[in-house]
């Protein structure tokens, strides 16, 4: 029998610091050759003595099926620990755990808040030269220290539509204007029969949300990936249940339908 | 069959293995650790606390990490036998084991413990226990986990039953072989899942603007004795220790009512008020666990009531819920 909690070393083979206070290790499992997953699950990540933490898979999921990448904004000690991690080091993962986003077939919405990007550039990744899919980049944070992945802006940019917004400054080239990413949508044209994906801090949600149905959205083509706290990973700790589903295990990723119809925007 | 038989069956266990069974300590039934038969309380009152502590411990160690190395911690517990599990304690007891049939930690345990359930009178049981049953089940025993069943008759005489091999391999080498096999015939019954748990299922789901919430938010003080009481709580943290050996990896009971149960980076609580811890713990019971498992997430043991500070009836909730319907 597999042992669930059992938890594998895997050694940083690079770091690349995103801003200030995030960095991207790029991981290969110790014991392991091969690691498959799907763009928007998630690795348990931790450090000998200071617990472990549900963390996004950064990186895509149809390269190298020998490393992977977990992108991490240092938030508490944990966190700031992993991100003081370097080339050669030890971290202990377990995983991936979760389900991915849903296929996309036409065009794609994705919607990332602060560090919501993470799992989103995995998706974006997998589908950018995707024939007959138009993608539709949005991007809010606080100011440029809380922005990631800045190098690949200009190439989302050329390709496909970037909107990026901050609260606090702009970005010359790249964004436009300032304020909350409520505000972009708002303005923007969205594509109305695309998969939107949206992942940000919980207080983001129903803002957003409320936005693309006033657009006209299609509520039923609206997935949100959400950030609960976690203990076991696969369903049975208990923490992380939203009405009869396990973040963990049924998630991140859920229908906007389940979380209205489980009380999630009350 | 007779008591003198149980006893020796007993007596024998002791010397291989850690007892628990009903003890009566100040005029109240306890689960406890015995070193000798005559300790055993046979009066079928619902212990206070529960069995669940030899199946999953409060504090468990998984796996420690010495100079990078990961290994699997060894169980600390001896083999145990549970004596004297009721109908309710065994129906706690098979939940777990659908809760924990991929853990690695609670098989590796359950292979070192014995279950032997008693009644005074299955049916008996039935009516005094009946507030989540609808009616007595004749097949009850078919669909619970156990390796030795114990029913006491009106005239004092006992009726074994086997649900194991190993409970059968234990009636055999104590000279017991008057006994009835029972065959596992899965948690649920043939008919599905109960009646009652159904409508229990539906009562909660639909009672989320119920003014009950209120109401018992009003009063609860969020403290967590009615989850460490509950046989089918089980809800835990992960989390390291620190010695010098190196790290080890610990599972640690905890309970939804808990402060910090929710909490995310930035500070961020799910659960931020008592009425949504408790609406959430009657969720977990009457509709997670029911939709996941087709199983009684409570077994109306009436534990919680009886620990309750504030004396919040989980029966009398239900009735409530029921009533609106």
């Amino acid at each position: 029998m597999e042992n669930l909690y059992e938890v594998k070393p895997a050694k940083v083979i690079k770091v690349i610091k995103e801003n200030p206070i995030t960095n991207t290790l790029v991981l290969k499992l110790k014991d392991q050759e091969k690691f498959e997953f799907l763009a928007g699950q998630f690795m348990q990540v931790g450090i000998p003595g200071f617990g472990e933490c549900p963390i996004s898979i950064s990186s895509n999921s149809k390269d190298s099926k020998k490393q992977f990448s977990l992108t991490i904004r240092t938030v508490g000690n944990l966190t700031e620990k992993l991100n003081s991690l370097k080339k050669g080091d030890l971290a202990y993962v377990r995983g991936p755990f979760g389900n991915g986003f849903p296929e996309v077939e036409g065009n794609l919405v994705i919607i990332g808040g602060g560090c919501g990007f993470i799992p989103l550039r995995t998706v974006y990744e997998e589908y950018k030269n995707k024939k007959n899919t138009k993608i539709q980049v949005f991007i809010g944070c606080k100011n440029e220290d809380t922005l990631v992945f800045k190098k690949q802006l200009p190439s989302i940019k050329q390709k496909h539509e970037l909107n990026l917004i901050m609260e606090d400054e702009k970005l010359q080239g790249l964004s436009s204007g300032q304020g909350f990413i409520t505000d972009l949508i708002k303005k923007k044209k969205i594509y109305k029969k695309a998969k939107v994906f949206v992942c940000g801090p919980d207080v983001m949600y129903k803002f957003v949300v409320k936005e693309l149905l006033v657009k006209g959205i299609n509520p039923e083509n609206i997935y949100l990936s959400l950030e609960k706290r976690m203990h076991c990973g696969v369903g049975v700790c208990q923490h992380c249940a939203i009405g009869p589903k396990y973040v963990c295990k049924d998630g991140p990723v859920f229908p906007y339908s389940f979380l209205v119809k489980h009380g999630y925007f009350k | 069959m007779e008591k003198y038989q149980l006893d020796r069956l007993l007596k024998n266990l002791l010397s291989d293995y850690l007892v628990f069974a009903p003890i009566k300590h100040k005029g109240m039934v306890f689960v406890g650790e015995i070193d000798s038969v005559k300790q055993i309380n046979y009066s079928g009152e619902i212990p206070l606390n529960t069995y669940k502590k030899v199946f999953l411990p409060p504090t468990e160690e998984l796996q420690q990490i010495n100079d990078e190395k990961v290994s699997i911690s060894k169980d600390r517990q001896d083999k145990v036998v549970a004596f004297g599990m009721n109908i309710l304690d065994l129906q706690a007891h098979t939940l777990f084991d659908l809760v924990f049939s991929k853990d690695v930690y609670y098989q590796r345990r359950k292979r070192n413990t014995v279950v032997i359930g008693f009644s005074n009178g299955i049916e008996n049981d039935f009516r005094k226990y009946k507030a989540f049953h609808s009616k007595y089940e004749e097949d009850v025993l078919e669909h619970l986990i156990f390796d030795i069943f114990i029913e006491k008759q009106k005239n004092a005489n006992l009726i074994f039953f086997s649900g194991s091999q190993k409970g059968q391999q234990l009636l055999e080498k104590n000279k017991i072989k008057d006994y009835q096999h029972i065959e596992f015939a899965g948690a649920i019954p043939e008919e599905g899942i109960n009646p009652r748990i159904i409508e229990n299922r539906e009562a909660v789901e639909l009672s989320e603007k119920h003014p009950i919430w209120d109401e018992l938010a009003e009063i609860c003080l969020a403290c967590g004795k009615c989850t460490v009481h509950c046989p089918t709580c089980f809800c835990f943290d992960q989390k390291d220790e620190v010695d010098s050996q190196g790290t080890k990896k610990i599972r640690q009971w905890t309970s939804c009512y808990y402060p910090e149960f929710s909490k995310v980076a930035g500070g961020h609580k799910d659960l931020d008020t008592v009425k949504k811890k408790i609406y959430y713990w009657y969720y977990h019971k009457f509709v997670r666990i029911p939709d996941e498992f087709s199983y009684y997430g409570c077994v109306s043991c009436g534990r919680c009531s009886r620990v309750c500070p504030v004396e919040i009836n989980i029966s009398k909730v239900l009735q409530s819920l029921n009533k609106q319907q």
